[in-house]
């Protein structure tokens, strides 16, 4: 019989990893190992995203447990930094430097000449405003100058703290094409948001993080299987609210409704059919709607699902 | 690490540290003793032969020296972690210790030549109308910068340990350092650094003063102290200031690391 070749090692492990402020809980009990490839960071504000990344890139010292990247601790071993790239989640800059100067300076401080900077600015498209003050960048112009320092050397490990946050559409579109790139180079991405759709976008991979626990990983689908079954409230707002209750409580899915103010509040367990099916029944019932959302697609909220399933 | 990355940390804390309000403050400081000198020599009428001294020894090492060591100290990391730009540093391939090293020698080398430069302009106005010499002046401005570099490191260490080491800075520099200075007979007075860098400027005018008129500033210099004993405390103190400074940043990530939560 021949012994099956080993299980290659992490790009980056979590070993019953916890770390605590004082009295305040950072992250408890994680075990979590990650491997090439993008692997999205999910959990609504204050879940320990930003502490796990932080452990992650040697930043912090774990209370208890182990983190490893690379095969090294993160903390005690600075020199994992030449093969790692972070893009942190403060907006905070050396402001009276341009772009340019600013990656130069960091990209410098891996040990890479000024020509790898400037082709890292060229990618992050800030080539013209590149010799501009960070200070009159905008907010998607400020993203794109923390991305181009995280990208400049060619890292290994990609790790991006909420990258998304205050860019355009466009923007978003070539953060998630540049992030595709490096995963389909090899590279290992660690990405982390509080927006669902964005980390679907992303990632088929999944960590799920909530008050500091590391709650489900898995892939996509398995986690979009954990949110579908959570019952999901929608608001149909319309002049005739009475009747257009009547009428959605027919739908399948739909466990209730509540009438409220000109509005229908739906509770269903099968949100998409709600969407699919109600234009038709409003044209066949000739009922007006004025507009749909929902209601509670917040991450708090289904994260609250999820610790209480 | 290489030496370019160390080397570019240096220069890029050298070239913030005299920037804005505090770079100003910082020139004003250093045009102050010039324009005391200025102010002595032309409308002094009987000016002392010791006048230059007794101004380097209380004006410039007793006031210019630790505020600019106090001002600049704190910056070292402090202005990176107030600004949380830490982040940046700190997830370089480069270790915290010669993180803090390369700041607080960029902080010391933008300040030590304006010092110096004034300090010499300081003994050369004097010397138009006492005896100072040019050995005089370089090494007088010698002493001041090696006052600052040591208040300097005192103070970067003191702002890893403390958020207000501002005013902890301020009240070692002026309240304590200022009580044991005048502490003579217990011989406490010879654990301020103002007590060595006095020492070392009244040796190198060793003779050439006249007896009794610095005497009530000086009687806090036994005879048996000499020039390599303050050199050697001070080289002292500056190298546990720095190591305990690289060993703490080294070993406590939870208040730099919150800082850029």
């Amino acid at each position: 019989m021949i012994p099956s070749p080993p299980e290659p090692p992490p790009i980056a492990s979590f070993e019953h990893a916890a770390k605590w402020y004082g009295h305040v809980i950072g992250l408890v009990d994680a075990t979590v190992k990650i491997g090439p490839g993008v692997t999205g960071l999910l959990g609504p504000n204050g879940a320990g995203k930003s502490t796990f990344l932080k452990l992650l890139t040697g930043q912090l010292q774990p209370s208890q447990g182990e983190v490893r990247l690379l095969g090294v601790d993160p903390f005690a071993k600075p020199s994992v930094h030449a093969q790692v790239g972070f893009l942190p989640e403060q907006d905070a800059f050396y402001e009276e430097m341009s772009g340019r100067a600013f990656v130069r300076f960091l990209a410098g401080l891996q040990g890479c000449p000024r020509a790898r900077a400037d082709e890292a600015i060229e990618r992050v498209g800030l080539a013209s405003a590149g010799n501009r003050k960070i200070r009159t960048y905008s907010k998607g112009m400020r993203q794109r100058v923390k991305l181009a320092q995280a990208i400049a050397h060619d890292p290994r490990v990609l790790v991006l703290d909420e990258p998304l946050t205050g860019m355009d559409p466009v923007a978003r579109r070539q953060m998630i094409d540049l992030m595709r790139d490096f995963e389909r180079r090899g590279a290992t991405v660690i990405v982390s948001s509080h927006i669902l759709h964005e980390v679907e976008a992303m990632t088929d991979r999944v960590i799920l993080l909530y008050q500091g626990r590391v709650r489900a990983v898995g892939t996509r689908e398995e986690i979009r299987g954990l949110l579908d079954r959570h019952p999901h409230q929608i608001r149909v707002r319309s002049p005739r609210p009475r009747d257009l209750a009547r009428v959605l409580l027919d739908l399948p899915g739909v466990v209730g409704v509540r009438l409220d103010d000109g509005s229908v509040h739906v509770d269903t367990s099968d949100p998409e059919a709600v969407y699919d099916r109600l234009p038709a029944c409003v044209l066949e019932e000739g009922l007006p709607v004025d507009g749909i959302e929902a209601e509670d697609m917040g991450l708090d909220a289904i994260f609250g699902y999820l610790v209480t399933k | 690490m290489t030496l370019r990355g160390f080397l570019l940390l240096w220069g890029h804390a050298a070239s913030r540290a005299l920037r804005g309000r505090r770079g100003l403050a910082l020139l004003f400081l250093a045009a102050l003793p010039v324009v005391l000198a200025w102010i002595q020599v032309q409308h002094g009428r009987h000016l002392s032969e010791t006048a230059f001294v007794a101004v380097t020894l209380m004006f410039v090492f007793q006031f210019v020296v630790p505020v600019a060591g106090l001002f600049l100290g704190v910056a070292v990391l402090g202005d990176e972690i107030e600004g949380r730009t830490i982040t940046y540093l700190f997830t370089r391939p480069i270790p915290r210790p010669l993180v803090f090293l390369a700041s607080y020698l960029g902080a010391v080398s933008a300040f030590a030549p304006l010092l110096a430069i004034a300090v010499g302009a300081m003994a050369h106005i004097f010397g138009t109308r006492v005896p100072v010499t040019g050995r005089d002046a370089v090494a007088s401005a010698g002493i001041a910068v090696a006052g600052f570099v040591v208040y300097t490191a005192i103070f970067a260490t003191l702002r890893l340990y403390f958020q207000r080491a501002l005013f902890i800075g301020f009240i070692f520099g002026f309240i304590v350092e200022g009580a044991i200075s005048k502490l003579p007979e217990s011989g406490i007075s010879s654990w301020s650094v103002w007590h060595h860098l006095a020492l070392l400027e009244v040796r190198l005018f060793d003779g050439r003063l006249p007896g009794q008129h610095l005497r009530h500033l000086l009687q806090s210099i036994a005879p048996d102290e000499t020039v390599a004993g303050s050199v050697a405390v001070l080289a002292t103190v500056l190298a546990v200031a720095l190591v305990i400074g690289m060993l703490q940043i080294r070993a406590q990530e939870t208040r730099l690391a919150n800082a850029s939560t």
